[in-house]
Formats: C-alpha cells, sequence, structure tokens
C-alpha cells in the first residue's frame, strides 16, 4: 500500500470553505468538544454557524478567575447556555464545571447550585465538577442531580463536605463515580457509598487514612493510593460482595503499604502496580493482600523496589512464611525483579495453582541496575530461563490447560526436589482429566 | 505490511473509480463496511461512491497502523507476556504520535477526512478529526477562525454586531 501521508500534505491550498459544508450534525459535534465560550464564539463566522451552539449536548464552563475580567460576563455566560436552555430544546448530555475554591468576586456559591439545578431539569447525564474548591452548597446540589449516571468530583479540597444523610439515595441512576479524596472522610464515604444503590464502577484516589468501602452493587473498583513519606500506614476495608475486578495502584514515596482487607467473594480479576518498595515493611503487607485476592482468576503484577534499595529482598514473601497460594489461578501476568527469592516466590506459587491457562513472567532490572558495580548486580539478575531470543528477560507459556508444556515443567521443577515435581506433575494432570470428563 | 494469503482481500473502489486491495481485518475497522460484510460474506468488491481516492487512501492508511499497532500489541502479549502498564503506555504513545503526525494536513483535508470517518463509520478517526478541528477553532477570534478554514462572512455588519451583543461575553479576550 502506497502511503498517502506525504502526497496528500503537499496538496496545492484550496481556498474552499469544506468546514461549512459538513452536515450540521457534525459541525455541532465539533462544538461539543470546545469550552462553552469558544463554541458560542462560532456564532459570528457566518449564516450557517449562527445558531448551531445552541444544538450542542455539552456545556463546559469555567470560573477560575482567569477567564473574564467583569463577573457579570460569567452571569451572562451561564444564562446564554445553560440557564436560558430549555427541555424542548436538544438534549443537556455532558456538563463540566470548573469551580475554583475562591471563585470571581459577585458570584455566590448559590449561582453554581442553580446551574446544577436547571442542568437536573434538563436532565443532565454526565457531570464533572474540577477545580479546588470545597463549596458544601455546591456539593449538595450535586448530589441532588438525580439523572446523573456518571459523576467525576476530581476536586482536590481540603474539606470535601458531603451532602447529608440520605441526599445520595435519590441518584438511582447514577453508575459510575470517580472521586479524590484528600484527606480521606471514612464515615462519610461509606455513608455515601450505602446510599448510592446502582453504582458499578468506582474510582477513589486517596492520600493516607483509615477507610472502609463498601457497596453491594460496585462490580469494577480501581484504587489509587497517594503514599507520603511521614504516611503512619492506611487501612483499607473493602466490603464489596459484588465486586469482580480490582485495580490498585500505589505512588509516592511509599514507606508503608496499605493494609488492605475485607470481603470480595466474587473477585475474578486483579491489576496491581506498586512501586517503590522498601525491603523493611513492604513485604508482610504484600503477602497479606495476595492472600486477600488468592481466589482471583486473573492476576496481573507490577512490582518495583525503591531506587536505592541495594540487597535482593523477597516481595512477595514473609520471611519464614509460606509463598502466597491462587487455586483458581488461569493467567498470571508479573512483571518484577526476577531475582533468586522473587522467582523462588513465584515457582512455589505456579506450583499450587492447578488450572493454569497462560503465564507471563517479564523480568525487570530493579533500580538503577548500571550503575552499580558488576559484583553487586549479580543478586539482580533474572533467573528466568533461557528463552528462543537466548535471554533471560521473559519467560511466557501459553494454552497450558489443552496440552502438556514441557518448558513450562522444567520451569516448575527448578529448585524443587523431584517428588515435589512428582507431585505437582499428578496435579495438574489430575484437573486436566478432570476438566476432560466436564467437558463431556 | 505482512500478508498470510489465507486472509481475505477486500477491493474498495473510490468515488473517482480507483481501487485499493485491503485485507478483511482492515477494511473492518470501518464499521459500514464491516456491516456489509456480515450482511453478505461473499461481498469483495465495494464501492465507496462518497470517497475520493485521495481521501481513501487515507483512511486505510490510518486503519492500517491502528490494525498493526492493535496486532503488534497482542503479539507482544503473547510472546512476552507482558500488556504492563509501561509498555503498553509507550506503545500508545507511539500511536498518538502517529496520530498527531498523520494530522497535519490542510483543513480541506481534514474536512474530508471528517467526512469520511462519519460515513464509513471509523470511531477513532472521526474523534481524532474532530478534536483536530475543534483545536483549530479553540482560543481563535471569528477573524482568525474564518481564515483558517476560508469560511466566507455572509452577515451583514450590522447583524454580526447584533449577535456579538447578545453574547458579548464570547468575544473577550482570554488573559
Amino acid at each position: 500500500m502506497e502511503t498517502s501521508q506525504t502526497h496528500t500534505k503537499c496538496k496545492p491550498q484550496i481556498k474552499t470553505d469544506r468546514l461549512s459544508s459538513l452536515h450540521e450534525s457534525l459541525l455541532i459535534v465539533i462544538l461539543s468538544f470546545l469550552p462553552s465560550r469558544y463554541a458560542v464564539r462560532t456564532s459570528v463566522l457566518s449564516r450557517r454557524f449562527q445558531h448551531l451552539w445552541k444544538a450542542s449536548p455539552s456545556v463546559n464552563l469555567s470560573f477560575s478567575k482567569a477567564t473574564f475580567k467583569e463577573s457579570t460576563s460569567y452571569v451572562a455566560m451561564a444564562n446564554s447556555v445553560l440557564l436560558s436552555r430549555q427541555p424542548s430544546d436538544p438534549p443537556l448530555l455532558r456538563l463540566h464545571l470548573f469551580v475554583p475554591s475562591q471563585l470571581p468576586h459577585d458570584i455566590p456559591p448559590e449561582f453554581i447550585s442553580s446551574l446544577l439545578a436547571h442542568a437536573h431539569s434538563l436532565g443532565l447525564r454526565h457531570l464533572t465538577l474540577d477545580g479546588y474548591g470545597d463549596h458544601e452548597l455546591i456539593l449538595h446540589s450535586v448530589f441532588s442531580v438525580t439523572s446523573l449516571q456518571s459523576l467525576s468530583l476530581p476536586i482536590n479540597s481540603c474539606e470535601l463536605i458531603f451532602p447529608s444523610e440520605g441526599t445520595a439515595t435519590t441518584l438511582t441512576r447514577l453508575k459510575s463515580l470517580s472521586l479524590d479524596l484528600n484527606p480521606v472522610k471514612s464515615a462519610q464515604v461509606e455513608r455515601l457509598l450505602s446510599e448510592l444503590c446502582c453504582l458499578e464502577h468506582l474510582q477513589l484516589s486517596i492520600v493516607a487514612g483509615m477507610l472502609t468501602v463498601s457497596s453491594s452493587t460496585v462490580k469494577k473498583l480501581e484504587l489509587l493510593i497517594i503514599i507520603t513519606m511521614d504516611d503512619p500506614g492506611s487501612v483499607l476495608r473493602l466490603c464489596m460482595p459484588s465486586l469482580e475486578f480490582l485495580y490498585l495502584e500505589s505512588r509516592g514515596t511509599s514507606q508503608h503499604l496499605p493494609h488492605i482487607h475485607g470481603d470480595i467473594p466474587l473477585l475474578r480479576k486483579s491489576v496491581i502496580t506498586l512501586r517503590n518498595l522498601r525491603s523493611n515493611n513492604v513485604n508482610a503487607a504484600i503477602a497479606q493482600f495476595l492472600k486477600f485476592i488468592s481466589h482471583a482468576e486473573e492476576l496481573s503484577l507490577d512490582l518495583k523496589e525503591h531506587w536505592f534499595e541495594d540487597y535482593p529482598f523477597d516481595i512477595l514473601l514473609e520471611s519464614g512464611k509460606e509463598a502466597p497460594v491462587f487455586p483458581n489461578l488461569k493467567h498470571l501476568n508479573a512483571r518484577m525483579c526476577f531475582h533468586e527469592h522473587n522467582f523462588k516466590a513465584v515457582i512455589s506459587l505456579l506450583r499450587q495453582s492447578p488450572d493454569l491457562q497462560s503465564v507471563k513472567l517479564v523480568h525487570k532490572a530493579a533500580g538503577d541496575f548500571n550503575r552499580w558495580p558488576k559484583k553487586r548486580r549479580k543478586d539482580w539478575r533474572s533467573k528466568l530461563p533461557r528463552n528462543a531470543d537466548g535471554n533471560y528477560q521473559y519467560a511466557y507459556f501459553t494454552n497450558l490447560h489443552l496440552m502438556e508444556n514441557n518448558g513450562f515443567m522444567k520451569l516448575l521443577s527448578k529448585n524443587s526436589t523431584p517428588l515435589e515435581l512428582k507431585a505437582c506433575k499428578a496435579v495438574t494432570r489430575t484437573s486436566r482429566t478432570a476438566k476432560l470428563i466436564s467437558g463431556f | 505490511m505482512a500478508r498470510s494469503s489465507t486472509e481475505n482481500m477486500i477491493t474498495l473502489m473510490s468515488s473517482d473509480g480507483e481501487e485499493f486491495m485491503v485485507t478483511e481485518k482492515v477494511a473492518r475497522e470501518c464499521t459500514t463496511i464491516r456491516n456489509m460484510l456480515e450482511d453478505d460474506c461473499v461481498i469483495t468488491n465495494i464501492p465507496l461512491p462518497n470517497v475520493t481516492s485521495d481521501i481513501l487512501s487515507m483512511v486505510i492508511e490510518y486503519c492500517m497502523e491502528h490494525v498493526a499497532a492493535a496486532e503488534k500489541a497482542a503479539a507482544e502479549t503473547a510472546e512476552k507476556g507482558s500488556s504492563s502498564a509501561p509498555a503498553a503506555a509507550k506503545a500508545n504513545k507511539d500511536l498518538e504520535e502517529w496520530d498527531k503526525a498523520f494530522m497535519n494536513v490542510d483543513v480541506y483535508t481534514l474536512c474530508d477526512l471528517i467526512l469520511a470517518a462519519n460515513y464509513l463509520n471509523v470511531s477513532g478517526l472521526l474523534d481524532l478529526t474532530i478534536q483536530t478541528a475543534a483545536n483549530l477553532i479553540k482560543g481563535k477570534s471569528p477573524e482568525q477562525i474564518r481564515k483558517t478554514f476560508h469560511i466566507q462572512n455572509d452577515l451583514s455588519l450590522e447583524e454580526e454586531e447584533k449577535i456579538r451583543s447578545q453574547t458579548p461575553w464570547a468575544f473577550e479576550k482570554s488573559e
């Protein structure tokens, strides 16, 4: 296929107005991608554009002080694009509001609330409230928009005040919620979640603290935990009987990984990304967490030590304790430094997972590997078997449930006595036979 | 691009009669074509009377690049066992860079691509082109927008003044 990228670019400039010839519906889509003030600006381009912006399903208003010089402009903008909109007009699907902690002069929080109330009357479905504001009244109004299907509050607020009891029970259509919690207010979050009866997808960004997340409906939980130096250690309790997917990511200079426990019986898949792991305290927390999610069928681990940790340490094992066991595991995808300790722990894990279908192991050099003297590098070297590319960087095995894989059996037999190997072979065979029988 | 002989090839014909042979997989990136193939699986020749050869070749180029990227990601996951965040993020970034370079076109071509992406229902390309067009409007004065897209102002001075006076805030300069 000939590539066209170059020759079309060199086409002579044609001074025809192609944009205006696009169908109205496409022009409206273009306008819906713009902050409202720029969408409205197109009204003077030509007759064709004069009223188009009024049909946009999105309204995007910024109350940042940098937007206008005069407060009256904010009011006029909100009036034109939102408050004068009627239910008979094209539907309002998305509203994006930027609300700073200090609103422009003469713009009271009540005004923002009135915008939300009007959006509600228009059947608003998706709301994003952005900025640094912590206006109790505004948040209260947010939780009264009962037509909402998704709500995102990326508010970085010190005093995020949740609405009073019972307010959120009216959000019966809300399926997706995204919250930034800094600091964590456990009791309020707990109450809010207990009132949201249809929530399926929850995204939480947490700094530190004690938090209980309970929901009988949430199927997908994404947790982002920011760990600071002076973090005394967070405790998270998840009581989520419908949870199927758990995503956990830690950021920051972590000294203490959060202690996560609770009840998630239906968990199928978990994706864990942890950074800056230190030897002195992480392994107990990780081992405990792995135990917590040990009934998962799919596990993805991406682990990295702190850059100045200088001796290979066990990430997965608590010293003197058994390796984690994942009896239902079908797919493992692990990226970490496969030095001897970690390699042994993962092999031990694999030996006790009879239903494996695919295993993907990728070695990740720890710390600033190349800067170290050769002598020290040795301890961190990959213990993975030599692969088809002639290196030790990765090992992958697929279709393990369909056929015997000699390479995989060899991997499992590493560092083990023949007796152990026999046992694990027996386990995999039995499970396969059991499957064949159940297949008939 | 490597093609296996077992793959079905489809001929797409542009409005000006040029024929493009593509794999079925690439053609299926266009939802409109996918629906045709699903209705009638023996179809091998599809005339596209609304798309010129210039634009069709670009749409195909976009689809091929995105199919190749998806295949590469899948192959890497199978081979190296890594669908992990950093590798995927890099691949995403590469594809984003490619998209960005691909959008380095004149506004005439851009509008034709919007039309074609809409007609052939290539959602990724439609989002990309619409976002590009929106970025060309954002932050510009009406005069600049008209100049960018060669828009003829058919409003009289009085009419324009009247419209401006209804939403004066929209014409305030950004700080």
